[in-house]
């Protein structure tokens, strides 16, 4: 039996689906394939970290997709520090389309880190264009807008705000969207749930373990439902135990609430799961795939 | 919950946010101190003149401080003469310093003088005659020093016998002894002469009646100036001098309590680059970072502010009930004085952190994310 491929909620015959993607923002974990034969295969997770690895192992050899719209265009893209003698990033052309998990790739000090704040505006290019939907975002409060509306961060660090309990901190982001309280509580409340946190919601973050916290950056990366999320080095800071979990999570959101994904890794092994692998040596993409 | 942000952060380093209030307390209750200061003289004189039914005061054109000036007793003969004035007395006012050594103010009027009817002595209204060397001494100076009727009062060498006090509600008024003119005249070595006219008009609800009169009156004598009782204190150079002074003081220690937060601030943002980084990062505009280190700014002034108000009331009352201001100053704390107070505070916490917001708006994500 050949291993299943992954469906799509948008065909006519898959209208139960739909009503169990309405359970799942009820905060049911439910996970679904589709057979070769066409019979859908549905598991109703109710112990979120294991199903998601079993459903990575399915993805890994999933059928490619038709590529989508571009999201992030990167033309020529260069960035130089100390007057030029160093160049991070150098001249880079680079397109991510909607639905990818493109993961980048490269040793430490290769630009991997730089090339992703170059594509979200929180750094500028010495020489280049980055565009972003089409268009081209120059000031800072652009980039903030976008960032805001349209990225959802997921740092190595977790970047947690540590006065701030689990709740708060993925309510954060929800200011710039004009969101009042109560719907900003609420939301905040379930993406918490999603990422089987609830019972943490008033927790400060030195209070929580490490896949906690990235769990709670996680929910926060969603709060204003992003069209790319952006890890970098999401797993760098974890055990391997919590790692598992966390790229499981991930992987769990980008194909079920259909985000683009763009991680940064130094790991081969997560590599292997990406839709498009993007190798970056001293600054240079040397091996797309 | 954005307001819990700010709350926070404050409340994260209590000790230095606690010190920071204390400095803009002591800076605002200086303010409220010598502003509460200068305004309380005001108030007096208008309150005593506004107690004695005077329309308008004429004085020496010119005269830096009125108590100094003197004029011709006979010029009241003359102003009454003017259309639209009812009745004129001419009034001298001296500091003296009683043999006890407390400085009071004395004043003299003449016999015929309506302003002896607006003196409350407990007669039900009827005016008192006195003769010579006797005086009615104010409530306040008489329950301070203790004084009995009848008793002997010395006064720059001469003895005057205590006929009456006199009871009302200004400050100035009760710490102020009365007498006839003639007496203070002689007493003071000023025979023939007067501070100031004190002027009734006839038609006082009119204003352009009364600025009509305060015209013809300001033409018809030349080396005099009539202006309205309430715009005498304000007009009064030693008394402008006095408030200038207040209000410069005031501002050097609200100056210094703005570098003081100026300085809190800068410190947070430099400990806090980090979370500005995460701020920018998750897509909070300029804008809002600068509206959140307003906030922090603001809560500490306003707490700052409300302590000032509170320190700054119980020092006035301290002031002016412990030393020999108590003669010349109405000693309330007034809710205009509170609200300038506190929209002060807002103002200081607003300008204070505008160079720290700005500052935190340049702060570079990429550098903030790094930083440790």
């Amino acid at each position: 039996m050949s291993p299943p491929r992954r469906g799509c909620l948008l065909k006519p015959e898959t209208w139960p689906l739909i009503c169990l993607q309405l359970l799942d923002c009820l905060g049911w974990h439910i996970f679904w394939a589709e057979s070769p034969n066409r019979n859908f295969v549905i598991i109703i997770n109710l112990t979120a970290p294991i199903i998601p690895q079993v459903f990575g192992m399915w993805k890994a050899a999933s059928v490619e997709q038709p590529l989508g719209k571009v999201i992030v265009s990167l033309e020529n893209v260069s960035r130089e520090y100390d007057r030029g003698k160093i160049r991070a990033v150098d001249n880079i052309c680079l397109k991510v389309h909607s639905g990818e998990f493109i993961v980048l790739v490269g040793t430490s000090g290769s630009g991997k880190t730089t090339l992703l704040n170059l594509m979200t505006g929180l750094d500028t290019p010495t020489s280049g264009i980055v565009r972003f939907n089409g268009a081209t975002p120059t000031s800072k409060g652009d980039w903030s807008s976008v960032r805001c509306k349209h990225i959802g961060f997921i740092f190595q660090s977790f970047n947690l705000l540590p006065t701030l309990t689990s709740l708060e901190n993925v309510e954060i982001p929800m200011f710039g969207i004009g969101l009042n309280c109560r719907n900003r509580h609420q939301r905040a409340k379930t993406l918490l749930q999603k990422v089987g946190l609830s019972h943490r919601s008033m927790h400060l973050p030195s209070q929580l373990s490490g896949g906690e916290r990235q769990r709670v950056a996680i929910a926060r990366s969603l709060a204003n439902r992003p069209s790319l999320l952006v890890a970098d080095e999401p797993t760098g800071s974890l055990d391997s135990h919590s790692s598992k979990q966390i790229m499981a999570l991930i992987e769990e959101i980008h194909l079920l609430e259909k985000k683009t994904l763009f991680m940064v890794t130094h790991d081969q092994t997560l590599a292997a799961r990406a839709s498009r692998v993007v190798h970056i040596v001293d600054g240079r993409i040397v091996h797309p795939k | 919950m954005f307001i819990a942000i700010p709350k926070r952060n404050l409340s994260r380093r209590r000790m230095r946010t606690a010190l920071t209030c204390i400095g803009v307390a002591l800076g605002v209750a200086s303010f409220i101190a010598l502003v509460g200061l200068s305004r309380g003289v005001e108030r007096a004189w208008t309150t005593g003149l506004n107690e004695r039914g005077t329309h308008v005061l004429g004085m020496r054109r010119g005269a830096a401080e009125i108590l100094t000036a003197t004029l011709d007793e006979g010029l009241g003969e003359k102003i009454s003469m003017v259309k639209g004035v009812l009745a004129v007395s001419g009034e001298l006012m001296d500091l003296s310093q009683l043999d006890t050594g407390s400085t009071v103010l004395l004043t003299g009027w003449p016999d015929h003088s309506n302003l002896w009817n607006t003196l409350d002595i407990g007669t039900g209204g009827k005016p008192i005659k006195l003769d010579n060397g006797e005086v009615i001494v104010g409530q306040s100076i008489a329950a301070a020093m203790g004084y009995k009727l009848g008793q002997e009062l010395g006064i720059s060498g001469r003895e005057y016998r205590i006929r009456a006090f006199s009871k009302s509600k200004g400050t100035l008024n009760n710490n102020t002894i009365v007498m006839r003119l003639d007496d203070l005249q002689a007493t003071m070595g000023k025979s023939g002469r007067v501070t100031v006219f004190n002027l009734m008009l006839k038609q006082i609800d009119d204003q352009d009646h009364v600025a009509e009169v305060i015209k013809q009156l300001n033409n018809a004598f030349e080396g005099l100036i009539f202006q309205e009782t309430s715009e005498v204190a304000y007009n009064n150079k030693i008394l402008t001098l006095f408030t200038d002074i207040a209000w410069g003081m005031s501002s050097i220690a609200l100056l210094i309590c703005t570098f003081v937060v100026i300085n809190t601030l800068m410190m947070s943002i430099t400990e806090r680059k980090r979370e500005i980084g995460i701020y920018c990062a998750l897509g909070w505009k300029p804008a809002r970072i600068i509206l959140m280190i307003g906030i922090e700014a603001i809560i500490m002034t306003m707490l700052g502010g409300i302590a000032g108000c509170i320190i700054g009331g119980f020092g006035l009352h301290w002031l002016v009930c412990t030393t020999e201001l108590r003669s010349y100053i109405e000693t309330s704390l007034d809710a205009r004085l509170i609200f300038e107070t506190l929209l002060a505070s807002v103002l200081l916490g607003t300008v204070a952190s505008l160079y720290p917001a700005w500052r935190a708006t340049q702060v570079n994500p990429t550098e903030a994310l790094r930083y440790e």
